[in-house]
């Protein structure tokens, strides 16, 4: 097992946002977490990568408890996340973005095959290279997020609703991108509001209910299970 | 007269700039006003007079005083602002804890070194000067037109192409995000003070040297100065800050020269007052494009 959840509370003050939840990641995997919005998701997300502090239970990767290290050390361990609304610099290049991206690697060499690969994912983040990010569509920010966080191939790529505020095509181009970076082989979970794209582009899935997981299966179950359809996929 | 005004000018602005790059640098990363800068500045000048005194030699002890300086400065943000981020608190408190900052480290100068003006050495006049008519340019006002330009060629080198000034402009942007790249925000964060320590250190061996002057509140007016070169230029870019501080130093020059020296001290502030109501992002400020 890559990554494991085990029993993890967050609270906000009074508030307890995370209660108990388990998940876990295999190697090759792709997960989903679906949930509606307030659920807990993306606390979810931050909790496991040290932006917000765990009140208990733990976060294991790769064998070692990672539970509440910085996130800058998480991340050198290899796990990269594409944040809830891309969160790109604005006033930086694309081609400053994908940069920062590979902050960790020093290899000139690495950092060029990294564009290249970034660039064959996303043709359109070329073109654009020398553009301020600021200056991008929506869609092309969440490509470049995602372009970021490729460049340093991770170990597991954790990705927080790529879906939102997009045109239903840039959608559907977004889910191929990581349909197909998961046929590659990288390890993703995926947090996702849309439960309809979600289950379809997923092996395995988990639904949280108010900072609970009330449900985990495999995705084509999951899809079948009336409770689902009647909560996430539109009956 | 007027190229004499002008040349003393540029010699006096340069220094300003490099006092003025540290509040530069400091806002671009935290879009902080570091008042604690001109305490820092100060202490500068003072600390080499004390390492002279144990016999560092004028050039060691202004080396030994820029590495101290630029401590101070990561110490003004480990102890006093760090803390404040950590619980998320609100940029006045951030700021108001600057300022108080500012007077800790200026009364215990003031406590241990004595309030007195003490005599600052002149060390970088080499006797010197190059006469062209009736004007004459020093050596001591060429090396620090020099020396203040290499240091600001050089920050601005290591913003503009290096990683960790990349990272500087990235955390500027996006802390959160920063982060997520593996950065680790607090360490950037501590080398920006130092850099603008350090460079504080610097505009207060030539401005000490200038003067020949040094005591525990001479940061109060140039770093009033400095701070009104830096929003002049725009806070938070390197080279306006370097503009503004040579505007600030030539009208300061040309005031002395033609009005006299009681109104040299005004001209600062009535630029500050007239860049914040015509021009607020100064004259190289950038405007952020962001489309969400």
């Amino acid at each position: 097992m890559l990554l494991e959840i085990k029993d993890l509370n967050t609270r906000y003050g009074p508030i307890h946002a995370l209660k108990g939840v388990n998940l876990s990641v295999n190697e090759g995997e792709m997960v989903t977490l679906i949930g509606n919005n307030g659920a807990g998701k993306t606390t979810l997300l931050n909790t496991l990568t040290g932006l917000v502090h765990a009140a208990s239970g733990s976060v294991i990767f790769e064998g070692r408890d990672i539970t509440n290290k910085p996130a800058h050390q998480i991340m050198r361990g290899g796990i990269n996340m594409v944040p809830e609304g891309r969160q790109v610099f604005p006033s930086l290049t694309v081609e400053e973005n994908l940069r920062l991206g590979a902050y960790l690697i020093d290899k000139p060499r690495e950092i060029e095959r990294g564009y290249e690969s970034v660039y064959d994912l996303f043709p359109r983040l070329r073109e654009r290279r020398r553009q301020n990010a600021g200056t991008l569509s929506g869609g092309e920010q969440q490509m470049l997020a995602i372009g970021r966080a490729m460049m340093r191939t991770p170990k597991v790529l954790l990705l927080d609703e790529p879906s939102l505020g997009l045109a239903p095509n840039l959608i559907m181009n977004i889910f191929e991108v990581l349909e197909r970076i998961h046929r590659d082989g990288m390890t993703i979970l995926l947090i996702e509001q849309n439960a309809n794209l979600a289950l379809d582009a997923a092996d395995r899935g988990y639904v949280l209910e108010t900072g609970r997981i009330v449900l985990e299966g495999k995705c084509s179950d999951l899809k079948r299970d009336p409770a689902v359809k009647k909560a996430y996929l539109g009956g | 007269m007027l190229l004499q005004y002008i040349a003393n000018g540029i010699a006096i602005g340069m220094a300003y700039a490099i006092v003025a790059l540290g509040y530069s640098i400091v806002f671009g990363i935290l879009r902080l006003l570091n008042f604690s800068h001109a305490a820092v500045y100060a202490f500068s000048a003072n600390m080499i007079l004390v390492f002279m005194g144990w016999h560092f030699g004028i050039w060691g002890a202004v080396a030994v005083s820029i590495v101290a300086t630029g401590l101070l400065a990561v110490c003004v943000n480990q102890f006093a602002l760090k803390p404040l981020r950590k619980k998320n608190s609100d940029k006045v408190a951030n700021l108001i804890t600057t300022v108080g900052a500012s007077y800790i480290i200026q009364n215990l100068m003031v406590m241990y070194l004595g309030s007195e003006r003490k005599t600052f050495p002149f060390f970088y006049d080499f006797g010197v000067s190059i006469d062209i008519g009736f004007y004459t340019i020093t050596s001591a006002q060429i090396s620090m037109f020099v020396i203040a330009g290499l240091l600001l060629v050089f920050l601005t080198l290591i913003i503009r192409k290096t990683k960790v000034g990349l990272a500087m402009r990235g955390i500027e942007q996006n802390p959160l995000a920063a982060n997520l790249m593996g950065i680790n925000v607090e360490w950037i964060i501590a080398i920006a003070f130092f850099m603008g320590g350090a460079s504080a250190a610097v505009g207060g061996a030539l401005i000490g040297g200038y003067y020949q002057l040094a005591y525990p509140s001479m940061g109060v007016m140039v770093g009033n100065k400095a701070f009104a070169s830096a929003v002049l230029g725009g806070l938070g870019v390197l080279h306006g800050a370097a503009i503004g501080g040579l505007i600030v130093g030539v009208l300061e020059c040309l005031i002395i020269g033609y009005l006299g020296a009681s109104y040299r001290d005004g001209i600062a502030f009535v630029l500050l007052i007239i860049t914040l109501i015509i021009k607020p992002a100064g004259l190289f400020g950038k405007k952020n494009i962001t489309k969400v």
